[in-house]
């Protein structure tokens, strides 16, 4: 589906194409990815934690590699620990006993793998409700398209960051948009999701999930690099700094992220 | 032995058709082994010993002159020349004319007539100034679609861009599909790519001066020419006869008018205009003044969605004024202005953003004796920067006002340029500028220890530092106050009549900054000049060069060698958000870049097939230390290779005039690939597959090479007033897709990860129709 990008006019009125190419590509070394994260549902007591260790892959490859017989655990600020089996040998890790809903307070990641120690910290952030949505329907770049408006309001005395998301069986990989207070500080804003193929009757999930300002700054540019078409003008791709270290060897830096927040959610019915 | 008694023969030299003054016309005293050559403004001065001598006055295009004289005064003498606009036969040039381009310690410079650029085979029917000196040796573009050139490894932004004297910030329309210059008022191009004389300054890569025409001060007359693009018209005549004329040239571009026709973009919009005016008014022998003008802009609708405008207007008076026959003086006052508009009707905001500045320039050129000119000048910049107002586009939206601090900042230079020389062999031009920039006051961040960005050792990572508090400082007060020192020296060696060694060195300072990590400049970019944490850039650079004449200069061989080194370049840290900060100095990082290469040139004057050949090879890096033995810098402190590293550079432009009613055009291009980075593998993250990078710019973009072919037909004149010209071109003519960009990702359909290159002109033919009347 469309995404928003300045240059399609440009392209459409200069010939310009897209097509993928072959090229050869170098092996990648080992390295460790770290997908880490606990999410307690606002106005529930739905809560999803996981730590999901995986290894890097050829690009071209679609494959997954579990990394398996880790020790995973959390700590807290009080050094309560909260320790974490692996599911099956598929990488997939879970708390023994649930991670407690406690806002604001400072949580620390600890892997052993291959003798070596990864550590993350993260504050408990909070979010804003979702109050309403708002559907629209636009001619986007031609088509005719669906807009909806995923609204909510920002606490005025504080800095607030989030991530919003959409899922549907329509949409083969989430759509996402990541907020930030500097142009709304204590007043209403709103999350957005563009598409042509949302017909009557579809399902969406919005959610938002509370960012830390090292989140905002990870999950903005995972976003800006992986969902936005490219052109000459966007910068050239970096890799993504996550705030996971090498305890043991500063140098072997794992990737991914550990985020631990409150999500709001809806789910929506197209009309 | 009695000492011979001179005398000093001044004047201009025009065009006889028109009156339009000539720039770089050779006056030559065969028996004297002397001669000058005519300056910006076309007037020369040389001194002389008393005596009878044969003159002569050449040009490339035009007619030779040449005349006996009795000189026993001090005189002043106008030449009017006379353009050869059909060649037929091999025409023999008389005499050694350009021996005294071998004389001049000037190197590093190439200048294009507008009839050469006019020649090339133009991108959809448009002649193209930035595209023509993108095949000069030393210069390549900043990617297809993108605006800007490169000169030496040097980034867009490094160049100096005048049009006539005024300094534009943004050369292109439509994104860099086209140059903001309408070939029909420019008159002729000049760029410096190194020994940059001490009266240009500010920019550390090149000076690229475009003059405008003075428009015909004998008759009115018109041109122009249609395009399937744009069309453009361009009028000029006297204002009084001999004395004063006006030119007004116009273009736009018209693709808009054809997108209602395509359904899915019918309510689309891109369009570009261009104006030029200039007035100028000979007083008297001493005294005359041009006033000139552009208004450019761009504009794009897209579909309500998003609107968009930019561009340049620029204002200017100029005074010659004679003190007397050697010394000639020139008053510029300029007033250039940028402006950008955005309204993103999609996210509710609008955006303005702009550049205002005022600049003073007095120059004068002192020609002392037959041996030796000084020129010396000063020049007053006061910048107004804005970088931009975002407010909501509509009532009840979620938008707050945002402005972003406005800077300014005052940049002056005083400068000298000593020509003479040591023996009838050596030449030199010694020349010194002392440059100044004041960064006034504004709202200014404080932080801690003066480090607006820190360092996160354990994560390895460049974070933005919290400031401490904001200082509001008044306008009146100094921020921060430069000076540099920028010598110039350049000395040519004359080994034999037909060949010359020269080399040079030269000192610039750059005190602005385009803040940009994408590729190429876009429109939005913002500019950001030096203060408290931004030092400027400095340059040093050497080069040396062999310069030979083949046959009377029926060929021409240049081999230049160059090396620079750039200090206080700035670098991003990763993901740096660079629209919309106020803070800018919260993701920069300062480093250095090198460049050097080997510059070939060869290229043939005269007769039906005239055009060159230019080699270039070099290198251009860049390297980012960290602040400390414990930061890694950008790339791990590594040198890697800028955007603007093109090994191999090769470029051919032939004209050829098969009869009086055909002429045949080429020229082919080949650059190697743009450094890019490409990924060695990919893990699985909130769903998505995302690419691990290697380490920056170590691959490369697949080669460019494209072949260009135009052919144009003038229909044999009878007794006709207004005469037309077809030109039938075919851009890219093998089709090959050069790739403007290869990015790595997921295609969202499948899943699959992809290389996914994009490229934007695939072949083109085109018609133009010119006429003129």
């Amino acid at each position: 589906m469309n995404r928003v990008k300045c240059f399609f006019v440009v392209s459409m009125i200069f010939f310009c194409c897209e097509d993928p190419i072959e090229v050869e590509l170098n092996e990648p070394k080992l390295k460790l990815v770290v997908e880490a994260s606990v999410n307690w549902i606002k106005e529930t007591n739905q809560t999803e934690q996981a730590v999901i260790l995986s290894n890097l892959n050829p690009f071209f490859s679609n494959a997954k590699t579990p990394v398996n017989g880790a020790k995973v655990s959390f700590s807290d600020e009080n050094a309560k620990r909260y320790l974490f089996k692996e599911i099956e040998n598929s990488g997939r890790y879970v708390p023994i006993d649930t991670i407690p809903y406690t806002l604001n307070m400072q949580f620390t990641l600890h892997i052993e793998y291959n003798e070596e120690n990864f550590e993350a910290t993260e504050i408990f952030h909070s979010v804003a409700s979702i109050n309403r949505i708002e559907q629209e329907e636009l001619n986007f770049f031609g088509e005719q398209a669906l807009k909806f408006e995923v609204y909510s309001f920002d606490p005025e005395d504080e800095e607030n960051y989030s991530l919003f998301e959409y899922k549907s069986s329509k949409l083969k990989i989430p759509e996402y948009n990541v907020y930030r207070d500097d142009f709304t500080n204590g007043i209403e804003y709103y999350g957005i999701l563009v598409n042509s193929d949302f017909i009557e009757g579809d399902t969406i999930q919005f959610r938002q999930y509370g960012l830390s300002s090292r989140g905002f700054s990870y999950m903005n540019l995972l976003v800006l690099q992986n969902a936005q078409q490219g052109g000459p003008f966007l910068p050239p791709p970096v890799n993504l700094n996550g705030n996971i270290f090498n305890a043991t060897n500063l140098e072997n830096k794992p990737l991914g992220y550990f985020r631990i927040s409150e999500v709001s959610q809806l789910h929506y019915v197209v009309r | 032995m009695i000492a011979q008694e001179k005398i000093t023969l001044s004047g201009y030299v025009t065009d006889i058709t028109t009156n339009e003054t000539l720039i770089g016309v050779s006056i030559v005293f065969p028996k004297l082994k002397q001669g000058t050559v005519t300056n910006d403004y076309g007037f020369y001065s040389i001194t002389i010993p008393k005596g009878n001598y044969k003159i002569i006055v050449s040009y490339l295009g035009f007619n030779s002159y040449d005349e006996s004289v009795k000189f026993d005064s001090n005189q002043t003498k106008n030449f009017q020349l006379l353009s050869s606009t059909v060649v037929l036969e091999e025409v023999e040039v008389v005499d050694n004319v350009e021996s005294i381009n071998l004389k001049s310690p000037q190197m590093s410079v190439n200048t294009l007539s507008i009839k050469t650029i006019k020649n090339m085979p133009a991108t959809l029917g448009e002649v193209d100034i930035v595209k023509s000196i993108t095949l000069l040796p030393g210069v390549t573009n900043a990617g297809e679609g993108s605006s800007g050139f490169n000169v030496r490894g040097g980034a867009a932004d490094q160049n100096l861009i005048l049009l006539d004297e005024a300094i534009l910030f943004n050369s292109s329309h439509l994104f860099g599909f086209f140059s903001v210059f309408n070939p029909d008022a420019i008159k002729d191009i000049k760029l410096y790519k190194g020994g940059i004389p001490s009266n240009y300054g500010g920019r550390v890569s090149s000076v690229l001066n475009i003059y405008q025409k003075e428009g015909n001060s004998k008759k009115l007359k018109a041109n122009g020419g249609i395009g399937l693009i744009s069309s453009r018209l361009m009028v000029e005549g006297p204002l009084k006869k001999d004395k004063g004329a006006f030119l007004f040239g116009g273009r736009s571009s018209y693709v808009h008018l054809f997108l209602p026709l395509i359904e899915s973009i019918a309510d689309n919009k891109a369009y570009f205009y261009d104006l030029n005016t200039k007035l100028s008014y000979t007083l008297n022998e001493k005294n005359k003044i041009f006033l000139s003008g552009y208004f450019g802009r761009d504009v794009f609708d897209i579909n309500n969605l998003f609107n968009n405008a930019y561009g340049n207007s620029v204002a200017n008076f100029r005074w010659n004024h004679l003190f007397s026959q050697k010394l000639f003086s020139n008053l510029s006052l300029i007033y250039s202005d940028y402006d950008y508009f955005l309204d993103f009707n999609f996210a509710d905001f609008k955006w303005t953003s702009g550049i205002v500045n005022f600049n003073l320039k007095y120059d004068f050129k002192h020609y002392l004796n037959e041996n030796t000119k000084i020129g010396y000048g000063l020049s007053h910049i006061n910048y107004n920067f804005d970088p931009g107002l975002i407010e909501p586009s509509r009532e009840n939206t979620q938008v707050n006002t945002n402005k972003l601090n406005n800077k300014f900042a005052l940049e002056n230079a005083i400068y000298t340029n000593l020509e003479s020389s040591l023996s009838e062999k050596i030449n030199f031009m010694l020349g010194i500028r002392l440059s100044n920039f004041i960064r006034l006051g504004q709202p200014l961040f404080v932080y801690k220890n003066n480090k607006a960005v820190l360092y996160n050792p354990s994560l390895q990572i460049y974070e933005s530092a919290v400031p401490l508090r904001e200082e509001n400082y008044s306008k009146s007060k100094v921020l921060k106050n430069f000076f540099n020192f920028e010598p110039r020296f350049s000395v040519s060696f004359q080994s034999k009549e037909n060949e010359s060694f020269k080399l040079s060195y030269n000192r610039m300072t750059q005190y602005l900054h385009l803040i940009s990590n994408t590729n190429a400049p876009t429109p939005i970019d913002i500019w950001a000049p030096s203060g408290r944490f931004i030092d400027p850039q400095l340059l040093d650079q050497f080069a040396i060069g062999y310069f030979k004449s083949i046959q009377n200069n029926r060929y021409n061989i240049s081999l230049e060698v160059f090396y620079k080194n750039i200090q206080n370049r700035l670098d991003y840290i990763d993901g740096a958000e660079l629209i919309a900060n106020n803070a800018i100095e919260q993701v920069l990082l300062s480093g250095q870049s090198e460049a050097n290469g080997v510059e070939f040139l060869i290229r043939k004057n005269s007769g039906k097939l005239t055009g060159w050949i230019a080699y270039t090879l070099s290198r251009s890096l860049q390297q980012t230390l960290g602040r400390t033995q414990q930061e890694i810098g950008i790339a791990n402190g590594s040198w890697y290779f800028t955007p603007f590293d093109k090994t191999h550079d090769f470029s051919l432009t032939a004209s050829y005039q098969s009869n009086s009613s055909w002429r045949l055009n080429t020229n082919f291009l080949f650059q190697s690939g743009q450094p890019i980075t490409y990924p060695n593998g990919q893990y699985n993250f909130m769903n998505f597959s995302i690419p691990n990078y290697e380490t920056r710019n170590t691959s490369r973009l697949p080669s460019y090479h494209r072949l260009d072919l135009s052919a144009s037909y003038t229909p044999k004149k009878e007794q006709q007033k207004s005469n037309g010209e077809w030109v039938f071109s075919v851009f890219n003519v093998y089709n090959r897709r050069n790739a403007a960009s290869l990015r790595f990702e997921q295609n969202p359909e499948t899943g699959q990860n992809e290389a996914i290159r994009l490229s934007i002109f695939g072949i083109i033919p085109s018609v133009t129709y010119n006429f003129k009347f």
